[in-house]
């Protein structure tokens, strides 16, 4: 085969971007333990887990910069160069909500204002986005990639429902405000994750393809 | 990146060919087992520090060296210094393939031949193994006696490299040595150079700075015979340190 280092070192950043995947699985279920439980534990793992990502992600930029110079990809070579820096990108600030939402579940005081129903509702259907990104990248399956584009109005959905509910709740009674804020907060970051992994959805499909969604 | 053990270093070398200065004070160490590529302007003073490794400038009249051009810790221009041993030991390529007028065997029996082996059966090993280093055995074993002039210029080209091969050197020299091939043939020579740097220590002249960037660990960058830059390819090719190399390989100048 023509060029095998090369691919090789391609091979090397996708690896990369997949045990990057798979540690901000894991740091979005820990932030969620954290929301749900208080427990502490998980929540300073969290943090741990975002130096080591932020980390991978600058690595992740110095050796795609560094086969662009070599290399001088074209094609897929290059999509997957390019997208797999946009991916880190995503990747890491999936990691910084993940530790927000440590942050804001800290603040949270206990017991809860009402029980957890659509926010664990959109955290499942997030996370679930976030692994089938990661598995659409894996088995470059345009898709389930296509199919995780579309589950963002889902989240969007839950968030609004959210947002309108505690806004009523903050109106009838100002005086709970201070535990309605971060769940408020928390809402919209999950959100904000969702978001993230539509964008790895996106990269997925440009790397398959080369195509933006709205042509596909 | 671990320091290895420097194999080639030109220490303050100038080269004169007759009153003209093509090569001007140039410092380098050159680590063994990597690829160095040389890169620079067309007359900028690429190949002939390169060709000096060998000493193969010493026939051309007027030539002249200063400083000392060092192989294995040694100057290869000192006095009493073996220069058909030196050959032996630094190989050449060069940028046209230029097989002999004879069969694929014989080519890359020649220089052992001329060693003195004579046998048969450690000529065919040689061959055998000269062959698949250079990764041309497997087009080649069925036809070892078909003349080196039936194979492609690519083909031709690693039999040159098979030929330098077999006399087991441990510098590679190589002056363009794929200006002359497609892309695809020019991707096997590339890849054939990161297989060689297992064991040799390459030096390559390229005015292809794609090809530099491509295969090098390291790249030494002439201009008007001054080494500009020298570092870590990976370095000069994302943030060269010096402006005129940047302006060299983003095709600003040269």
């Amino acid at each position: 085969m023509l060029r095998q280092s090369f691919q090789k070192e391609l091979e090397g950043l996708h690896s990369q971007l997949l045990g990057m995947g798979g540690r901000i699985e894991q740091m979005l279920h820990l932030s969620l333990d954290t929301l749900r439980t208080g427990n502490e534990q998980s929540a300073i793992q969290v943090e741990e887990m975002e130096i080591v990502i932020d980390a991978m992600a600058a690595e992740i930029d110095t050796v795609a910069i560094e086969l662009i110079a070599k290399q001088q990809p074209v094609g897929q070579d290059l999509r997957r160069i390019i997208g797999a820096m946009r991916l880190a990108v995503d990747m890491e600030r999936v990691a910084d909500i993940s530790t927000n939402i440590v942050e804001q579940s800290r603040l949270l005081p206990r017991p809860l204002i009402k029980p957890l129903i659509d926010i664990p509702k959109m955290v499942d259907v997030a996370a679930g986005m976030l692994q089938d990104s990661l598995n659409a990248l894996i088995n470059s399956d345009v898709n389930l990639a296509l199919d995780v584009w579309k589950r963002d109005d889902i989240v969007d959905e839950l968030c609004e429902r959210i947002v309108v509910e505690l806004r009523s709740m903050m109106t009838a009674d100002g005086s709970i405000v201070p535990k309605a804020l971060p769940l408020l907060i928390i809402a919209i970051q999950i959100e904000r994750i969702a978001d993230h992994a539509t964008n790895l959805a996106e990269s997925v499909m440009f790397i398959a393809t080369g195509k933006r969604v709205v042509t596909l | 990146m671990v320091e290895s053990k420097h194999k080639v270093g030109f220490r303050d070398v100038s080269i004169f060919y007759g009153r003209l200065q093509v090569v001007k004070h140039v410092s380098a160490e050159i680590p063994e087992k990597e690829i160095t590529a040389i890169i620079g302007p067309s007359g900028s003073g690429k190949s002939t520090p390169l060709r000096s490794l060998n000493r193969m400038n010493d026939h051309i009249g007027g030539m002249r060296i200063t400083g000392e051009a060092i192989i294995d810790d040694q100057n290869i221009y000192a006095a009493g210094v073996d220069v058909v041993r030196l050959r032996r030991k630094v190989g050449m390529v060069f940028q046209r393939p230029n097989p002999f007028p004879k069969s694929i065997y014989e080519n890359v029996a020649y220089g052992p031949k001329l060693q003195g082996l004579r046998t048969k059966a450690d000529l065919d090993i040689i061959v055998e193994n000269s062959l698949r280093q250079a990764a041309l055995w497997d087009e080649v074993k069925d036809r070892l006696h078909a003349s080196g002039f039936d194979l492609s210029g690519g083909q031709q080209q690693r039999l040159c490299i098979a030929r330098s091969l077999a006399v087991g050197p441990e510098v590679l020299l190589m002056d363009e040595p794929a200006s002359a091939l497609d892309p695809a043939a020019t991707a096997k020579i590339e890849e054939l150079m990161l297989m060689l740097k297992r064991t040799l220590t390459l030096i390559v002249v390229t005015h292809n700075m794609q090809q530099a960037a491509r295969v090098s660990d390291r790249t030494a960058f002439l201009l008007g015979g001054e080494l500009a830059e020298y570092d870590v390819t990976r370095k000069i090719f994302t943030a060269p340190q010096d402006k005129r190399t940047d302006d060299y390989i983003s095709g600003k100048m040269g």
